[in-house]
């Protein structure tokens, strides 16, 4: 019987600072063992349990695409014990991850369909590991348009920058970049994610949303949405809820009959319309 | 003989010792002990000191496949390195005797969770697949006992491998599974059942279903209960104080929680029982928590009993064994939530 509470080890390859208030770092991971590696198969939007033995556990969403063979990325904003530790982490030391963990973004039925990713803040990592996956020669012929919206407080509170300023390069995707107020040189976009949005005006004909970000921008964005014609079915947010097994058995991350880390992260908003307002 | 018959027999009082030292030959048997005044599941070294006319565990039988606190995995805290958890498993295999049906049901929806859900936990699954239920029917309920109104009864049978009805002078035997049948098998103080017997244990059942007292009637409980927002939650928490113990006490209970700790250079990671009760239960490290005041808490208490697993499961998580109404401190009465969220209109 495989135990899933086991924690598979990784070593830290690297870390990058991400902000300015440098409260959010990447971890990239490599598996120490070659079974773990190649055991280790997930698709965006899933998420792992990272742990350091003698701390505790923490869910973090997977920031790298399944494209990226070599290695995992965590995004994690320093917020608890265990994120906290890890933010002290230095390269080379030993981390323990539990995964895949929870369902994907529902890239299956986005076949042949216009793709529209909205993201705010910190909450860009499986949006990220989306879009690299997007972006892959052989994924991109399956979907038409790939519009990126993202956005956060200032210029400097951007995650993933460098490779944000390449994406607006390429032809292969629309790149939307906003602060919600600017400083210094900034020549980007200045306005709140869902205020964008409606300036882009992307169409909701034969198209799929996905959303992520913190709470303020989910609740404008789906008017927003709505206001663009998109319905319930169309767009898909990714939750986040205190969790512990990440299996669906310790009973705390529920939102109504359904659990975040089993049944979720992603819900599509016709699911969330029937679940109690709990989150 | 009849095949109504086929599955039960009987042992006479005075085989009882012999049937339960051949079965302490094989296995290892835990029940109610004389030792602890029935208190909770022990391990019966002889027959002498079974005790079958206790009312029923203090604590659940849930703690024996399911404890306080578990080891999950233990590690090297100075080198990091993972040993899964090293358990001396004995040669025997064991019986779990004279539970009531009550706990035997609950444990069925454990079973639910733990072991019929992907991905198995295999601590749980393990403990379950070496154990056999034998469970008592219940002659005598308590006050407190509300089994009929949320689908056990005083001689269910889900969830034991076997049940055993005390009948004046003898005691009526039932294989419930497969695993019930295979123990049974071969035992020579076990002779053939007759209807006289199913008469006499089906008069005691009647009796002992009378004194049942309980009227709340849950099957038009879920329909009330899919209005989340419905006034009722603003009144039916305010007696409680969010100790808890409600949910350490409940056999269906099953939420945990996972901690490291490290301890004269050995490293563990634990489960241990945690409560839907307790704030810290969903709050966030971001500081927000869903579920903020004891109004929130004590609504998913009982909507997971009566609605998620029954959406889940097609089950009621709750086997009225009465834990939660005898050692609530301040009498919070779970009938009475039923019963005042019934004729809330």
């Amino acid at each position: 019987m495989k135990n899933p509470y086991l924690p598979m080890l990784t070593k830290i390859e690297d870390i990058v600072i991400e902000n300015e208030a440098r409260d959010i770092k990447t971890f990239k991971l490599s598996f120490i063992k070659k079974e773990d590696k190649e055991n280790f198969t997930f698709l965006p939007g899933q998420f792992a349990e990272l742990s350091i033995l003698g701390v505790g556990e923490s869910p973090i969403g997977i920031a790298s695409s399944p494209t990226e063979k070599d290695y995992l990325l965590f995004t994690v904003k320093r917020a608890g014990v265990v994120t906290t530790r890890l933010h002290r982490s230095e390269i080379g030391e030993t981390i323990g991850i539990r995964g895949p963990l929870g369902n994907t973004y529902p890239l299956p039925d986005m076949d042949g369909k216009n793709v529209l990713i909205i993201g705010g803040g910190f909450a860009f990592t499986t949006l990220r590991s989306t879009v690299k996956y997007i972006l892959e020669k052989k994924n991109r012929e399956k979907y038409k348009n790939l519009t990126v919206i993202y956005g956060a407080r200032t210029p400097g509170e951007l995650i993933y920058k460098n490779e944000l300023w390449e994406w607006e390069k390429l032809k292969e995707l629309k790149t939307y970049i906003t602060v919600d107020k600017a400083n210094g040189d900034w020549q980007r976009h200045v306005g709140v994610v869902p205020a964008i949005l409606k300036q882009v005006a992307p169409t909701a004909d034969n198209t799929i949303a996905l959303v992520c970000g913190p709470p303020i921008m989910i609740k404008y964005t789906l008017l927003a949405l709505n206001e663009l014609g998109f319905k319930p079915e169309q767009f898909f947010l990714s939750l986040e809820m205190r969790m512990k097994c990440g299996i669906g058995k310790c009973g705390r991350c529920n939102i109504g009959h359904k659990y975040v880390c089993k049944d979720g992260p992603v819900f599509s908003f016709a699911e969330l319309q029937k679940l109690p307002p709990e989150y | 003989m009849k095949k109504e018959l086929e599955n039960y027999s009987i042992l006479n009082k005075e085989d009882f010792n012999k049937f339960f030292n051949t079965l302490l030959g094989k296995y290892n048997i835990f029940g109610p002990s004389k030792s602890d005044k029935g208190d909770k599941l022990n391990k019966i070294n002889s027959a002498d000191d079974l005790m079958l006319d206790y009312k029923n565990f203090k604590m659940s039988a849930k703690e024996f496949f399911f404890p306080q606190c578990e080891t999950l995995l233990a590690f090297d805290p100075s080198t990091g390195i993972v040993k899964n958890r090293s358990e001396d498993v004995d040669a025997k295999n064991d019986i779990i005797f004279g539970i009531r049906p009550c706990d035997a049901l609950a444990l069925s929806f454990f079973d639910r969770v733990f072991k019929d859900g992907a991905p198995q936990d295999p601590y749980y699954t393990e403990k379950r697949h070496r154990s056999t239920i034998i469970s008592l029917a219940c002659l005598e309920p308590e006050p407190t006992c509300f089994c009929n109104a949320v689908g056990c009864d005083v001689d269910s049978e889900t969830g034991a491998d076997i049940i055993l009805t005390q009948l004046n002078s003898r005691y009526l035997i039932k294989s419930v599974t497969e695993k019930g049948i295979e123990i049974l098998k071969h035992l020579k103080t076990l002779i053939p059942a007759t209807e006289d017997d199913i008469k006499e244990k089906d008069e005691l059942m009647a009796k002992a279903k009378s004194g049942l007292k309980s009227n709340v009637e849950v099957k038009a409980l879920k329909k009330k209960l899919d209005d989340f927002d419905a006034s009722f939650w603003q009144t039916v928490h305010q007696k409680c104080l969010g100790c808890g113990v409600c949910t350490y006490f409940c056999p269906t209970c099953h939420c945990f929680d996972m901690t490291d700790e490290v301890c004269n250079n050995t490293g563990r990671r634990i489960r241990t029982w945690d409560s839907c009760m307790f704030p810290l239960f969903t709050l966030h490290a971001s500081g927000h928590n869903p579920r903020p005041s004891y109004k929130e808490r004590m609504r998913q208490r009982i909507l997971h009993k009566f609605n998620y697993a029954q959406e889940n499961y097609n089950e009621i998580f709750c086997v009225g064994c009465g834990r939660c109404i005898i050692n609530c401190p301040v009498n919070l009465d779970i009938r009475k939530v039923i019963q005042e969220i019934l004729e809330a209109k």
